[in-house]
């Protein structure tokens, strides 16, 4: 059988996050109730006109420079022409010839169990257009008695602007085309033109997939899967793809170049419509807009103003806090987690000192939590002074890790500080040499055996004893003072 | 004073000594609308479609209550069809639109009442501003109250009308590709189409917007220069408007014509133009030459190209730009159907006229793929052609004179059935559309069915001074009497 490999590319559907619609002054706001952001332009009433949102153009500028695009100081608007009930003008306002940007690059870090290596994922374009509306279908089952399906359309997404990112297909494998994605997100969550949020769609993406025989140059024909909006949808949809191609062309059966959407429920892909019946979108330049000048003094001025990026967060935080690599990147290739870190430091004076500590119960206490969870950390409760103060007690010696540890779920559970978990838990460190001595004393007249071993050598089996003297105590005796105390009382 | 012998400049000295009522004046236009109704019940001028005067009267009441001087002084202005007015039905003379409310006012609009401007009705128009003779409308034609077996020209048909069989003081049309000056000439009126980017298109229903622009109708070119001066500008909402300064145009009436300099394009004035129209129009040279103008005959050899560059970009945009017009969100819709898409199909199938229909299935065909290239993007090139030897001649000439149609005003039905011979009705008046430049319609004698012939003067991008000043001293000293033919009959 012939070996295959996969030949993927993207085109992520990415929601800016201005204030107003593309070319209304209607707010850009997901969840308020249908067609409350509408207005005669956005419902493309007869006789109104499009007014560009400048700031939608700047924050395309943005991502553009990010990516080390070409950005055109002069590119154009056109029109895609197609009738739907959730296209109000029944055409989209778009580009095509001449895109906002082009070329440029994102580059991946694969980095798990089997593989570690960069690769540079080229950009064919990055262009601006206005999102459609939204159709809700209601199947006869719902307050119907008259079993009609209906349909009602919500038009407060209709004009709210969009960045499409089109990749090269330079990817090879599920994990490279995730790996791009979540770069590719993490990037507009650092230049904050995007709210990263899939479940609502504020990022989408569209999965274009070929198949080639390994080693060869020769591309094969390729089905594009349409709208997918997790990590899990991505994964599951090239994993699918891969497998169907595959088995057409071990079959020597071809595969048919045609649109797909994945069903989430059955996980396999759908031929939405194929080539044949592809649509003419009669694409013409749009008269209502002039072309999108830019001046190079407004492309200097975001230069210089962009925000620290992904990479440079890397750099920073490798001198600033001497963390391991493989920790700074999980901590920076999500710029909230990178956050969330930088704010626990800087709340504790020792902070800096102290950053692997508090960089390990992030990435390991926390991430833990927020994976299980299955939630963004914006999302996770626990306050992150809260966080530092807990690193801060244990440093002092007032609780030990095991106590931290015990603690933390409650924490993170209530948004408390340590302090107010342990008031409630009455808990505290022992730290009396009385109290601790005489718990040795009880641990070691109860081990008798052990401690025979002990004095004729075997000295591994203190440990045994600490863990002994730990469970006596609840853990509540400070390690230290354990460890002198039983070591005075084990060799005298 | 009689009513046909008031115009808009009259109308304001009046009105500032409060000796002319503008609510009278409307129930005046409105009482003779009903005459001509009741008397030729068949072949009424059917220039105005709606009027609303308890509107009128709430607008003159705010008016009142302003301390304000306002420029306009009450003037009552009548819109076509095709402008977006708060609570007017704004139908386009089209059925898809029936009942259609605007819920907006449109930039011109609003200008118009901020300076004092009482929009008091509509006027009929060619369905969604297609046609040159008024024929196309779902509300019925509209008649040359010159005569009324004649076409009033159109698609501004309704405007020209009502201004010439005063039924209207001043009206507002939009311009295309002739729609404004070619029915201004079948009237007898002046008509003036500004620059491409002088006068806001927003509220305006768009028929092909990189062609169509607003401007008036009007019995006087002075009458002209005033509603220009408060209809243009920069507006925000129309980002193909241009921020460039308005001037004071009817300040700049009554300019020398000492060193001007008027080109005839010999292409305009070739063999195939009717012989009484040639006459005229060079006649009108000889009094510019007469008056101190250098007159001199230059070559626009393009310009035979404008109406097929015309037609493929106008109906190009419009098959786009009337796609919204679904049966989804408002106006017309049928619903007798089993699928969505039917509603899409019957809604637009039944909702729009023949003509209509006609130019959007042309604008389809020139943008899909595998055409596109050999129609929508060489016209694309040869307008920029036809613009560039406008500019040229411009580098030498301050204006433009040409006939503004090629042939006599032709009777309603005569050309109905022949779309072609009906679209070179607009042969002389496209080239100003296609390369965006100003142009006014002047007439300048009767021919010999008792009907007007008009020339027009084009100039180069904002200069609509230019123009105004010319067709004024050439108004004010060649006065032409064209009589209405009610007004034989009263």
């Amino acid at each position: 059988m012939k070996e295959w490999e996969a030949v993927i590319g993207l085109e992520v559907h990415a929601q800016l996050n201005t204030k107003t619609k593309l070319f209304c002054s209607c707010p850009n706001r997901f969840g308020d109730s249908p067609n409350q952001n509408t207005c005669e332009i956005c419902l493309a009433h007869p006789g109104v006109l499009p007014a560009p949102n400048q700031k939608s153009i700047e924050k395309a500028i943005q991502l553009g420079l990010a990516t080390k695009s070409h950005i055109h100081l002069l590119s154009y608007f056109e029109r895609k022409n197609y009738f739907y009930p959730d296209n109000p003008k029944a055409y989209q306002i778009s580009q095509l010839k001449k895109p906002i940007c082009e070329g440029g690059k994102i580059t991946i870090k694969i980095n798990d169990k089997k593989n570690s290596y960069t690769k540079d994922i080229h950009l064919e374009r990055i262009q601006i257009e206005e999102d459609a509306g939204k159709l809700i279908h209601l199947d006869s089952d719902s307050n119907n008695a008259q079993g009609i399906k209906k349909s009602y359309v919500d038009l407060n997404r209709a004009g709210t602007p969009l960045l499409e990112i089109v990749s090269k297909a330079e990817m090879n494998s599920s994990l490279e085309a995730i790996e791009y994605f979540k770069t590719l997100r993490n990037l507009l969550l650092y230049l904050e033109i995007n709210d990263g949020n899939m479940q609502e769609g504020s990022l989408r993406a569209d999965v274009n997939l070929s198949l080639r025989e390994k080693n060869s140059r020769t591309l094969g024909i390729r089905t594009e899967t349409k709208n997918l909006n997790s990590f899990k949808s991505i994964e599951q949809a090239i994993e699918y793809e891969i497998t169907r191609q595959s088995q057409l062309l071990n079959e020597n059966q071809a595969v048919v170049q045609e649109t797909l959407l994945f069903d989430k429920k059955r996980l396999v892909t759908k031929p939405m419509r194929s080539k044949e019946e592809a649509q003419d979108y009669r694409y013409f330049s749009e008269p209502d807009l002039m072309p999108i000048k830019i001046k190079p003094s407004l492309i200097e001025e975001l230069k210089n103003n962009l925000v620290e990026l992904p990479q440079e967060k890397f750099n920073r935080f490798l001198k600033e806090y001497q963390l391991s690599n493989y920790d700074t990147w999980v901590l920076t290739s999500d710029k909230f987690l990178a956050d969330y870190f930088e704010r626990a430091v800087k709340a504790y004076p020792e902070g800096a000192k102290r950053a692997k500590k508090i960089c390990n119960w992030i990435n390991t206490e926390i991430l833990s939590i927020v994976n299980f969870q299955q939630i963004t950390i914006n999302e996770f409760n626990l306050d992150s002074l809260h966080l530092a103060t807990l690193i801060k007690l244990m440093d002092e010696g007032t609780i030990s890790g095991k106590i931290a540890k015990t603690i933390f779920p409650e924490m993170v559970a209530k948004n408390a500080s340590p302090e107010t978990i342990l008031k409630e838990k009455n808990l505290k460190l022992v730290s009396n040499e009385e109290e601790i001595t005489a718990i040795v004393k009880s641990v070691i007249e109860d081990n008798r055996e052990a401690f025979e071993k002990y004095q004729r050598g075997n000295q591994k089996i203190a440990g045994f004893f600490v863990g002994q003297i730990m469970k006596a105590t609840k853990g509540q005796a400070n390690p230290q003072k354990v460890n002198e105390i039983l070591k005075k009382m084990l060799d005298s | 004073m009689k009513i046909s012998e008031l115009n808009l400049k009259k109308f304001l000295e009046l009105s500032r000594k409060k000796e002319i009522s503008p609510l009278d004046l409307v129930e005046n236009y409105l009482k003779k609308i009903a005459e001509d109704q009741e008397k030729h019940p068949d072949r009424k001028i059917n220039a105005i479609i709606y009027h609303d005067l308890e509107n009128a009267r709430k607008q003159f009441k705010a008016l009142n209550a302003s301390k304000a001087e306002s420029y306009l002084k009450g003037a009552p202005i009548i819109v076509k069809n095709n402008f977006n007015v708060k609570n007017f039905p704004t139908e386009c003379a089209s059925k898809i639109l029936k009942n259609y409310v605007s819920p907006y006012d449109g930039t011109v609009v609003k200008k118009i009442i901020d300076n004092g401007g009482i929009i008091w009705g509509y006027s009929n128009m060619d369905e969604f501003a297609m046609g040159s003779s008024n024929e196309t409308s779902c509300r019925g034609v509209v008649r040359n109250p010159i005569h009324r077996d004649y076409i009033p020209g159109g698609s501004s048909g309704g405007s020209a009308a009502s201004v010439k069989a005063n039924h209207s003081l001043v009206a507002l049309g939009s311009d295309t590709g002739g729609s404004i000056r070619q029915p201004a000439a079948c009237c007898g009126i002046v008509g003036l189409k500004p620059t491409y980017g002088r006068v806001s298109r927003f509220g305006l229903v768009a028929f092909a917007s990189s062609f169509d622009q607003i401007g008036p109708l009007t019995k006087t070119v002075e009458d002209s220069a005033i509603l220009l001066k408060v209809i243009a500008g920069y507006d925000p909402k129309d980002n193909t408007s241009l921020n460039v300064k308005v001037d004071d145009y009817p300040a700049l009436l009554n300019q020398s014509l000492k060193g001007i300099k008027i080109a005839l394009p010999k292409e305009f004035f070739t063999s195939e133009v009717d012989p009484e129209v040639l006459a005229k129009v060079k006649a009108v040279a000889n009094f510019y030459r007469e008056n101190g103008a250098v007159v001199e005959e230059v070559s626009l050899p393009h310009t035979k190209f404008s109406i097929a560059t015309y037609y493929v970009l106008s109906t190009a945009e419009a098959s786009s730009n009337l796609a919204r017009f679904d049966g989804v969100r408002y106006g017309f819709r049928n619903d007798e159907v089993s699928h969505f898409k039917e509603i899409y199909l019957k809604t637009r199938n039944q909702g729009f006229g023949k003509e209509v229909k006609r130019r959007m299935l042309i604008g389809s065909y020139v943008l899909s793929s595998g055409y596109f290239d050999a129609y929508y993007l060489k016209a694309q090139k040869v307008r920029s052609i036809i613009k560039r030897e406008y500019y040229e001649v411009f580098k030498n000439y301050q204006a433009i004179l040409t006939p503004t149609t090629p042939y006599k005003i032709f009777k309603i039905g005569e050309k109905l059935k022949d779309p072609v011979a009906m679209y070179l009705s607009d042969l002389f008046t496209v080239s100003a559309n296609v390369s965006g430049i100003p142009g006014l319609s002047l007439p300048c004698g009767i021919d010999s069915n008792g009907l007007p012939i008009s020339f027009q003067l084009l100039a180069p991008p904002f200069q609509e001074a230019t123009i105004l000043n010319l067709a004024h001293i050439y108004e004010v000293n060649n006065p032409i009497s064209i009589k209405n033919e009610m007004e034989e009959a009263l």
